[in-house]
C-alpha cells in the first residue's frame, strides 16, 4: 500500500511540475494592468461597477462607482432598473475586492445574460486591493447610490 | 470525471489557484502549489482509474478529496464566502448544495469501484 501511495504521490509531482515548468511567466504585473485602469478611469467616459456587499463599497470604492451586489434583493433590483444607464455606457469596468474574489465575475455573466454586449465589459481583476496599493482615488460617498436606489 | 475537471485546472492552474484562493481556508504563498498538487492529483486519479491501476488506493484517495471538498464548500457556506464552486472551469454559478450532492455521488461511485475491487 505505501508503495503504491509513493508511485501515486511521484507521479502526482512529475505532473505538477511538468505543468509548472510548460507554464509561461505572467507577461503584465497587476501595477501595469491598474495603471490601465487609471487610465480608462480618467478618460471618463466609462462607469464603474462595484460588485461588493454594499458595507464594503461603503467603506472605499473607486469614486463615481456604483455598487451592484447582485447577490441581495436590492442589488438585482437596482441591475434591472439601470439597465438603459447600462446600455448606454460604452464600456463598463467591472471590479471587487480583488484577485482572491470573483463576484465581478458572476455580475458579468449576469450582465451579459440581460443583454449588455461582452465586448464592453472589462473585469477589473486587482480590484479595491490594486487600486488602494496603487494610492489611487478613493471615495466613501454613497449619497448617489442611495439616489439610485429610492 | 476528474480527468474533466483536472484537464482545463492543469491548463490555466494560476486561475484554479485564485478560485482556492477564494475559500480563505489557506496562507496566500501556500495556495498556488498546493492548487497545482491538487489538479495533478485529480489528473493521476482520474488515469488511474480509468486504466484500472491501483484501484483500491485511487478510489479511497478520491473518496478522501471528495470529502476534502465537501468541508471546503461547506465551510465557504457557512462563512458566507461568496464563490463559485471553481470544481469545473466554466462554472461560475454561485456555490450551492447541488455542489455538496454532486461531491457525495462521486464519493458513492468510488464506493463502488473500492466494493467491486474488494469482491474480485
Amino acid at each position: 500500500m505505501y508503495r503504491e501511495l509513493f508511485s501515486v504521490l511521484t507521479l502526482t509531482m512529475m505532473v505538477a511540475l511538468t505543468v509548472f515548468a510548460a507554464t509561461p511567466a505572467k507577461k503584465s504585473a497587476e501595477m501595469e494592468n491598474v495603471e490601465k485602469i487609471l487610465a480608462i478611469f480618467n478618460e471618463g467616459n466609462v462607469l464603474f461597477l462595484d460588485a461588493r456587499p454594499f458595507e464594503q463599497y461603503a467603506e472605499g470604492h473607486i469614486p463615481g462607482s456604483i455598487n451592484l451586489s447582485i447577490h441581495d434583493e436590492a442589488g438585482m433590483d437596482l441591475l434591472f432598473k439601470l439597465k438603459d444607464m447600462l446600455d448606454s455606457a460604452p464600456k463598463l469596468v467591472l471590479y471587487c475586492t480583488g484577485i482572491s474574489c470573483d463576484l465581478s465575475d458572476i455580475l458579468a455573466k449576469k450582465l451579459v445574460e440581460i443583454g449588455i454586449p461582452e465586448t464592453k465589459l472589462i473585469v477589473f481583476k486587482g480590484g479595491m486591493e490594486a487600486w488602494k496599493q496603487a494610492r489611487y482615488p478613493v471615495s466613501t460617498d454613497t449619497g448617489f447610490q442611495k439616489s439610485l436606489q429610492q | 470525471m476528474f480527468l474533466y475537471a483536472a484537464v482545463p485546472k492543469l491548463l490555466d492552474w494560476p486561475g484554479f489557484s485564485e478560485a482556492v484562493a477564494r475559500y480563505h481556508m489557506l496562507p496566500d504563498i501556500i495556495t498556488p502549489v498546493f492548487a497545482l498538487l491538487l489538479a495533478s492529483l485529480e489528473l493521476v486519479l482520474g488515469f488511474l482509474l480509468l486504466a484500472g491501476i491501483y484501484t483500491s488506493l485511487s478510489a479511497w484517495l478520491t473518496i478522501g478529496l471528495n470529502v476534502m471538498f465537501i468541508i471546503a464548500m461547506g465551510q465557504a457556506m457557512i462563512r458566507g464566502i461568496d464563490t463559485s464552486c471553481g470544481c469545473f472551469a466554466a462554472s461560475k454559478e454561485p456555490l450551492g448544495f447541488l455542489d455538496i450532492v454532486r461531491d457525495l455521488v462521486f464519493i458513492a461511485m468510488a464506493g463502488l469501484v473500492l466494493w467491486r475491487t474488494n469482491e474480485s
